[in-house]
């Protein structure tokens, strides 16, 4: 298999392929294991683990200059994005879709992120991996909204009404915590 | 909208990111496996070895290895649930950069059928002027054929005896519904991507996929399709 991805990587040297086969051994399972967390399907995991291999093998020249943090970081993220492409819209999170959409510049004007940072980091890490990966890519990598849609095998437009859920989801979840905003 | 707050936000996110990956257990404690398919063909690949016929007659061309590399992927993209007695029913579902072709139905596994399907491996017994094999890779039923000629032009037949789902990058291809003129053939598509055409459809219980470059003629290749595939 690694051999199968090493090929696509056009004129690879020892070095990529070095790379990615420590990739490969080093994070395959947490990669099952993220994809099975939003797929809850060995089987479709297996081919999203698949389809997140294909796309770092395609990008290996990003990857040399990541520290280990981040280069765990993009890989758990190609999982979990091969793994939301996979996920039947009908097994998609509702909670969010049941709010209105929010602008950024109401989200900003809300969210008082001094006062609630724990808070938010706490929300993050625990909130649907589809709104963290949208708001991941907008606000800490800064890619706009087509880039993410290629990202994420989506429409722009479907990109807009995410981040927007997203931003109204915090939003809401903060305010169930009892902090006022 | 202050930016040193969307800097801040920025941070969280991050941080709350870590936090969720942080929170997967290590390799080593995470009980999930690959199927046992999957991992033997990442042993055997790390090994550098196959376990079938490979009879490479000279260095492998740049459009055979992208040929090899579309079936293999193809192949590789299969999920094996179980093998089927009856015809599975079909679905494609398209994505903006990739379709899925996939059956529907969880199947139980058969004994008996498995070891019908795997005896039987599928051929092009008639081939353009100048075709000659140049690889050929066969296990668990599965065969996958490259056929080449002198001028680096590529004929790929691969078929697969078991339930199954396809990925596909058509990103950038014109995928169509067709008509083949096979007994039995049903969900047959075809689609064009980098150079190469695709013909996949599924009949009785395998499902194939023809790959050809988009150099040769696209009506004599579908006719050796309907008529000049058969079990060797």
């Amino acid at each position: 298999m690694t051999a199968l991805y090493l090929q696509m990587i056009p004129d690879a040297s020892d070095d990529k392929k070095s790379a990615f086969e420590e990739i490969y051994h080093r994070y395959k399972k947490r990669m099952l294991y993220a994809a099975n967390a939003i797929l809850h399907d060995p089987y479709e995991s297996e081919d999203a683990v698949h389809n997140a291999l294909v796309g770092i093998a395609k990008n290996i020249d990003k990857l040399k200059d990541m520290s280990e943090r981040e280069t765990f970081s993009y890989v758990m993220r190609a999982a979990q994005n091969a793994a939301l492409s996979l996920r039947k819209r009908h097994r998609e999170v509702r909670d969010a879709e049941e709010l209105p959409e929010m602008t950024e510049a109401e989200f900003f004007r809300r969210l008082d992120i001094r006062e609630t940072y724990e808070q938010v980091v706490q929300i993050i890490a625990t909130m649907d991996p589809l709104y963290r990966t949208v708001l991941i890519y907008y606000y800490v990598e800064e890619r706009n909204t087509s880039e993410i849609a290629k990202l994420m095998n989506c429409k722009t437009e479907t990109v807009k009404k995410r981040l927007s859920r997203g931003r109204n989801l915090l939003i809401d979840l903060l305010k169930k915590e009892g902090l006022g905003l | 909208m202050n930016p040193s707050n969307r800097e801040l936000f920025a941070k969280a996110l991050l941080e709350g990111e870590n936090r969720y990956f942080a929170a997967i257990p290590d390799e080593s404690a995470i009980d999930l496996n690959f199927s046992r398919k999957f991992e033997k063909k990442i042993k055997r690949l790390l090994r550098g070895r196959s376990s079938g016929k490979k009879t490479a007659r000279r260095p492998i061309k740049k459009a055979l290895l992208l040929a090899a590399i579309l079936i293999l992927l193809a192949a590789l993209s299969l999920t094996v649930y179980a093998f089927r007695e009856s015809i599975a029913k079909i679905f494609l579902k398209q994505y903006q950069a990739f379709t899925r072709y996939f059956s529907s139905e969880t199947l139980d596994r058969h004994s008996s059928v498995e070891d019908t399907v795997r005896s039987v491996r599928y051929t092009l017994t008639e081939l353009p002027d100048g075709f000659h094999e140049q690889y050929r890779y066969a296990e668990d039923g599965t065969v996958n054929t490259v056929w080449e000629n002198q001028s680096g032009e590529i004929i790929t037949v691969s078929q697969h005896p078991c339930d199954f789902t396809f990925t596909f990058d058509t990103e950038d291809a014109d995928l169509q519904n067709i008509a083949l003129d096979r007994p039995d053939a049903h969900d047959a598509y075809r689609f064009t991507n980098k150079g190469t055409v695709c013909i996949l459809w599924s009949e009785s219980v395998y499902t194939f996929v023809c790959c050809f470059s988009d150099s040769l003629d696209l009506d004599a290749m579908q006719d050796l399709i309907e008529h000049h595939l058969e079990p060797q």
